[in-house]
């Protein structure tokens, strides 16, 4: 069953005169107990994406258009107050920086009790003690961190300290904008596995943006790589990484060298992302794009449905010009 | 010529300690006592002209004060660097600019790494003017020029006479890259010079830096937490740990043929695309490095490792030999 649909999502920033359009037209199907990666260079709309999702794009620069809908209410429009009783409750999120939310004068211990009980009410104090306990415990921090303050932990805790605080009221969507991006190697290992283990266990949906495709290889299960504020391709981790059809999804592998196996010639995707203040009908990818044609930089390419519900957004899919 | 001065850089025991007061309250009144903060605890390590040592690691291991270090931009606290044979120390007195010619460094950010009012042209022609290499400044200008192109930078007139804020990430490491080796190096350091990147043009500069350094045969020592990009540029990779290289060799073999435990748990949590085709198992080790203030005479994975015994926290293992140039600081490889 469908937890969240994304409908013809677009969202223009007005920015200095100009108008970006920094998400276009995006439709997005996330199954319950998913895990789906967000791929992307940089500046290819992945946050805009997760902030227009949950509602928190400044309204006076941001403009969303379309439908995203969870649980059959419509996030884009309803009112504050419904809005607020799924936050947290229902639907999480998890930012890079999450850590920077602590404040340094309050224990962590206190600043969790406070924020499980705005939504909590009528809880003693030593039901929520043992509450926010087991919830350290979820994530593997010691008992010791509830009193500690903020400057006693390492990023990797804080960072912890911020996806326990996500999980408190078990949300039904969980979101991790570049999560574990600034972690350590181990650290950020470490994380991952018990975040799979732990969605198990509480039959989570996450949605995941990084930059990086061998994190969604090692934990998601169905990846959508985004460009310039499109979605070229999306469908199973197993289908995309292993037989990209999208010019753009194969160059964004073949630039990411690999562990075994010969050293083969890595090479990155030339140029940049477009100036997107400027309309564009055609391809959004076919200025760098090797194997463009004419029809590609004046008609829009639809979404081609491949076995296995592998969507790509490329002319060349399955036409004659792109054989290899 | 005797081996030693074969050797484009050659260090031995290299000691870095910061010294920390810290104020220790004992019954009868203050007593303020020095502590000393291990940051690179004996290292050694040789290259060959053109040779690249990967250094990997956790942050806080000591990856980039040895990267100073070896540049001096950190003044040791014992130990020695040669350069063929020269003492660095020696070399640096002499000459600083000769020393320049010498060694070289890359940084993380790019971004950071130019002085913001100046226009690439000046930015480049400036560190030739300080070495007096070219007679005038269109002389310089065109040796700037050969160069860019010969790096991918074409045409070089685009980027010339810009200001480093009107570039991207990946032209400015380019630029960065390019400026550190306008020189000839016989040596260079690049310090996670592709972290701040993204991930399309990463392939670009690593190959970039490997085309580099074998046009000019320079020695390099490259430090990264990726593990990945580490195994696409170096020959040889050493592993570190709390100031010390816990696994030394050639990359293929530490790398697919792990023996320190501390190395086995690194490899095993690195995300890989090929976690897709195979499900690894990851090790597990607890919690974060310890700080390297109060070390203990025993091995310093000790407090972290999955396969620990009694007898490791008695005595830091040697540095042993287990074939081939792989060396491990570990008894129980087996």
């Amino acid at each position: 069953m469908a937890i969240m649909e994304v409908k013809n999502l677009s969202v223009i920033y007005h920015a200095s005169g100009k108008r970006v359009a920094a998400v276009s037209d995006v439709s997005l199907t996330i199954e319950e107990r998913d895990a789906i990666g967000i791929v992307g260079e940089s500046g290819s709309g992945k946050s805009t994406l997760a902030m227009a999702i949950l509602r928190l794009l400044p309204e006076r620069i941001a403009q969303a258009q379309g439908e995203v809908s969870f649980e059959g209410a419509d996030l884009l429009t309803l009112p504050a107050e419904k809005l607020n009783q799924l936050r947290w409750k229902q639907l999480a999120v998890v930012f890079q920086k999450s850590m920077n939310a602590l404040s340094p004068v309050h224990k962590i211990g206190m600043q969790m009790t406070d924020v499980y009980r705005i939504k909590e009410t009528g809880i003693s104090k030593r039901e929520t003690r043992s509450k926010m306990l087991q919830l350290l415990d979820m994530v593997n921090l010691p008992e010791r961190v509830y009193d500690l303050y903020p400057h006693e932990l390492s990023g990797g805790m804080m960072q912890r300290v911020a996806i326990a605080l996500s999980l408190m009221h078990n949300p039904k969507l969980l979101i991790l904008d570049e999560a574990t991006t600034a972690l350590d190697v181990v650290t950020q290992g470490q994380i991952l596995e018990e975040m799979v283990a732990l969605e198990q266990k509480l039959g989570i949906t996450r949605m995941m943006i990084t930059h990086d495709m061998s994190v969604v290889a090692s934990s998601c299960n169905k990846v959508a790589v985004m460009y310039a504020g499109r979605i070229l391709e999306t469908g199973l981790v197993k289908d995309v990484l292993a037989n990209p059809v999208h010019p753009y999804t194969k160059g964004l592998l073949k630039s990411i060298p690999s562990f075994t196996g010969e050293k083969r010639n890595i090479r990155g995707i030339p140029g940049s992302i477009p100036d997107l203040s400027v309309p564009n009908d055609g391809c959004i990818f076919a200025e760098r794009c090797e194997h463009a044609m004419d029809s590609c930089l004046i008609e829009k390419p639809q979404d081609m449905v491949l076995p296995g519900n592998h969507r790509v957004a490329c002319h060349l899919a399955g036409g004659a010009a792109y054989v290899s | 010529m005797s081996a030693e001065q074969q050797h484009a850089i050659a260090v031995d025991q290299l000691i870095k300690y910061y010294s920390q007061r810290k104020k220790i309250v004992s019954p009868d009144g203050k007593v303020s006592r020095k502590q000393q903060v291990k940051s690179v605890d004996g290292v050694s390590f040789t290259l060959q002209k053109g040779e690249v040592l990967g250094v990997i690691g956790e942050s806080g291991c000591g990856k980039s004060t040895l990267g100073k270090l070896l540049v001096r931009l950190e003044e040791e606290t014992s130990g020695s660097i040669r350069f063929s044979g020269v003492p660095s120390k020696e070399l640096h007195k002499r000459s600083q600019l000769a020393f320049r010619r010498t060694a070289q460094m890359i940084f993380q950010n790019p971004f950071d790494t130019f002085d913001p009012r100046y226009t690439i042209a000046e930015l480049l022609t400036d560190t030739l003017k300080l070495h007096k290499i070219g007679g005038s400044y269109d002389e310089r200008l065109a040796m700037c020029e050969q160069k860019m192109e010969q790096a991918g930078l074409v045409p070089a007139q685009h980027y010339l006479h810009r200001y480093p804020h009107e570039l991207s990430g990946g032209q400015l490491q380019r630029i960065s890259i390019l400026r550190s080796m306008l020189l000839s190096p016989l040596f260079i350091v690049a310090d996670e010079p592709v972290s701040m990147l993204d991930v399309s043009v990463r392939a670009d500069i690593i190959n970039m830096l490997i085309d580099v350094c074998q046009k000019e045969n320079t020695a390099m020592v490259f430090i990264s937490h990726d593990i990945i990009s580490t195994r696409y540029v170096s020959d040889k990779v050493a592993v570190m740990y709390l100031g010390r290289f816990v696994e030394y060799g050639p990359t293929e073999e530490v790398l697919h043929n792990p023996k320190h435990p501390y190395t086995k748990a690194l490899i095993s949590n690195s995300a890989m695309l090929e976690s897709l085709e195979q499900k690894r198992e990851v090790i597990r080790i607890e919690g974060e490095p310890p700080t390297p203030i109060n070390t203990g005479p025993g091995c310093y994975f000790y407090s972290r490792c999955y396969q620990r015994r009694d007898s490791c926290q008695s005595i830091y293992p040697d540095f042993t030999d287990v074939g081939a140039g792989h060396k491990v600081a570990c008894p129980y490889t087996s």
